[in-house]
């Protein structure tokens, strides 16, 4: 997993919790890097795993909830890093529509080892649509997450639903609907 | 600020630190990536370029090749490079241009001929698809030339959609190319397709046409020989004629009395056999001096030739000629227009089997032709003939007046007016023939 998603959640938690919750998460993880993260670096998933299971064990919060705040946080890290990027489109559904086929083409270009969960356009319509989501880490929250944030950078509302395809939660269906 | 706050931000700083070090480690090995990265771009583009340079107004196959494998064995620093060209009718690869050991003064000695399929040469140039091997040492199906070489590229030459040749270099050394080189080679491999497969096609069509203006020269000289011959032969053939002709009569009528009827039956026989001859002579005489050099251009006001020629032949009272509205003048030699026609009239006149017989002349004219057509109402031409009567000795009767040549002098002369000959007929009804002049 690549390391600004290491570095920006622990902003995160910075943030919210304080230096010192960073500071226990990351003792209490068996980290390989041993919490020395670099935005630049690879590192394993699993450590994002135990630093999810403990910042929950540690505030109570589901990690689905905690995985949609970061994913709310992050939007702010690309527009902030990639604000051409999201310049070129005019509606948050097409945004959306367009993750597959050009954000993650992007990705790829400044990252070529990224892996990146698909997220498959059943339909588009004015105001709804339908993805499929695919990714062997789960992390649908983040999705969700990094969608609601992306109506608000419009200034527009939505009501987006999750559903499960695959119980594990590595096959997800959003529906989107602008409202 | 307590003891334990203090550690966590020990911790935290000594964390920030090793993760900057990591950083600059990680950006340090990322720009000697990309360094070497960009002087494998340089150095691919400046052997695309060089080749791209060299090869430009080139049209001779040889020259491109060479061009070709001097700028990739420099690229790949390496002795043995070679282009192969494919022969698709006897599907084997054949070597037209090589550098290395097995090549004196750009000639190849003793070069390879390969079945396609065969060897990694032959098999990319069945699939298509460019290959690196690292040790040919564990590929079956490395085929060795002059020496052993462990490492080889081998790159298809493509030409929309079919491989025309193929780049193949070797080494020595295992493992010795890399992925950018066969990328690089693939690129040029795109790059000089369209110009050597147009070099060779320009060969090709040299080589051909070559071939042909001589074959062509060859023609034309025989046929004037024989044209010539046939001229000579007939002239010379046609005073004995004349000589056994007089001499019969002479001896008819020296011994009228003496003859018997059926003697004189044969002595009629041979008259007409001699008659038969002579035509055949006269029309053989006609037709190999019908020649572009003897035409003599005049004003021919073809009505009139047409009248002329309807009074000079023979008609029987049963036929009647029709002749439609005609062009004003055309300028043609008057000599061959009249045989042209005569022959045809004549040929409407002699096949007529009705009671009432008539022949029709008609003409019409377009932008480029001239357009004339003679119909009689005679016995009809079967079909299965029409292709053949125009061929010289092609006589479709036993008639002993009919030389079978008429209609090849037909045949001839609209021919070097540019035009066309040909016929409708149905058997029983009657014939049309039209045949076109060149304006």
């Amino acid at each position: 997993m690549k390391g600004i998603v290491f570095t920006e959640f622990l902003e995160l938690v910075e943030q919210k919790f304080g230096l010192e919750m960073v500071d226990r998460i990351i003792t209490q993880s068996d980290l390989g890097s041993k919490g020395i993260y670099t935005a630049i670096g690879t590192y394993e998933f699993s450590e994002m795993l135990q630093l999810l299971q403990n910042l929950h064990d540690n505030t109570g919060i589901e990690i689905d909830d905690l995985l949609r705040i970061y994913g709310e946080f992050f939007f702010s890290v690309l527009e902030s890093n990639y604000g051409q990027l999201i310049a070129k489109y005019s509606s948050p559904l097409e945004m959306l529509a367009s993750i597959e086929k050009h954000i993650h083409v992007e990705v790829q270009k400044i990252y070529p080892d990224a892996s990146l969960p698909t997220f498959d356009v059943v339909s588009l319509k004015d105001n709804s649509l339908e993805m499929i989501y695919k990714s062997d880490k789960a992390m649908h929250h983040f999705g969700l997450g990094l969608m609601t944030k992306t109506f608000e950078h419009f200034d527009k509302k939505a009501n987006i639903i999750l559903e499960k395809i695959k119980p594990d939660g590595t096959e997800v269906r959003f529906l989107i609907e602008e409202i | 600020m307590n003891h334990s706050e203090i550690d966590i931000l020990k911790r935290a700083l000594k964390r920030e630190k090793l993760a900057r070090k990591n950083a600059e480690k990680i950006l340090e090995e990322k720009s000697a990536e990309l360094y070497h990265l960009s002087s494998r771009l340089k150095e691919s583009n400046f052997v695309i370029n060089n080749i791209a340079k060299s090869i430009l107004g080139k049209t001779n196959y040889y020259d491109i090749a060479w061009e070709i494998l001097i700028n990739i064995a420099n690229y790949l620093d390496t002795e043995d490079c070679v282009i192969y060209l494919i022969n698709e009718e006897t599907n084997s690869m054949e070597q037209i241009a090589a550098y290395g050991s097995k090549v004196k003064d750009k000639e190849i000695l003793n070069p390879l001929v390969i079945p396609i399929g065969e060897g990694i040469v032959g098999s990319v140039a069945k699939s298509g698809i460019p290959e690196l091997i690292h040790d040919t040492s564990k590929d079956s199906r490395y085929i060795k030339d002059i020496e052993y070489n462990y490492s080889e590229i081998t790159v298809p030459i493509v030409v929309e959609g079919h491989i025309i040749g193929i780049i193949d270099s070797e080494h020595p050394e295992k493992y010795f190319f890399n992925e950018g080189q066969l990328v690089t080679l693939i690129n040029i491999s795109r790059v000089i397709a369209m110009q050597l497969n147009n070099a060779i096609s320009l060969e090709k069509r040299k080589e051909a046409e070559g071939k042909y203006i001589k074959i062509n020269k060859e023609l034309a000289k025989k046929n004037e020989a024989l044209e010539e011959y046939a001229h000579i032969v007939s002239h010379d053939l046609k005073s004995p004629l004349r000589s056994i002709s007089a001499l019969l009569s002479w001896i008819k009528e020296d011994n009228e009395e003496l003859l018997n009827d059926s003697s004189k039956i044969y002595f009629d026989n041979i008259d007409k056999s001699l008659e038969h001859m002579e035509n055949l002579i006269s029309d053989v005489l006609i037709y190999s001096s019908i020649s572009f050099e003897q035409i003599k251009f005049t004003s021919i006001d073809i009505k009139k030739l047409l009248n002329e020629i309807v009074e000079y032949i023979f008609v029987p009272e049963h036929i009647t000629i029709q002749i439609g509205a005609m062009p004003p003048q055309i300028k043609a030699d008057y000599t061959q227009f009249k045989q042209l026609f005569q022959n045809l009239i004549t040929n409407a006149v002699k096949f007529i089997d009705k009671d009432e017989g008539k022949v029709k002349i008609l003409y019409e004219s377009d932008e480029l032709f001239y357009k004339f057509s003679i119909s009689d109402n005679g016995i009809g031409i079967d079909e299965k003939y029409h292709h053949k009567i125009f061929n010289v000795f092609q006589s479709l009767t036993k008639d002993t007046k009919s030389s079978g040549i008429g209609l090849s002098i037909v045949n001839k002369i609209v021919n070097l007016y540019g035009g066309k000959i040909w016929l409708e007929s149905k058997l029983g009804e009657g014939t049309t023939f039209f045949f076109t002049i060149k304006k």
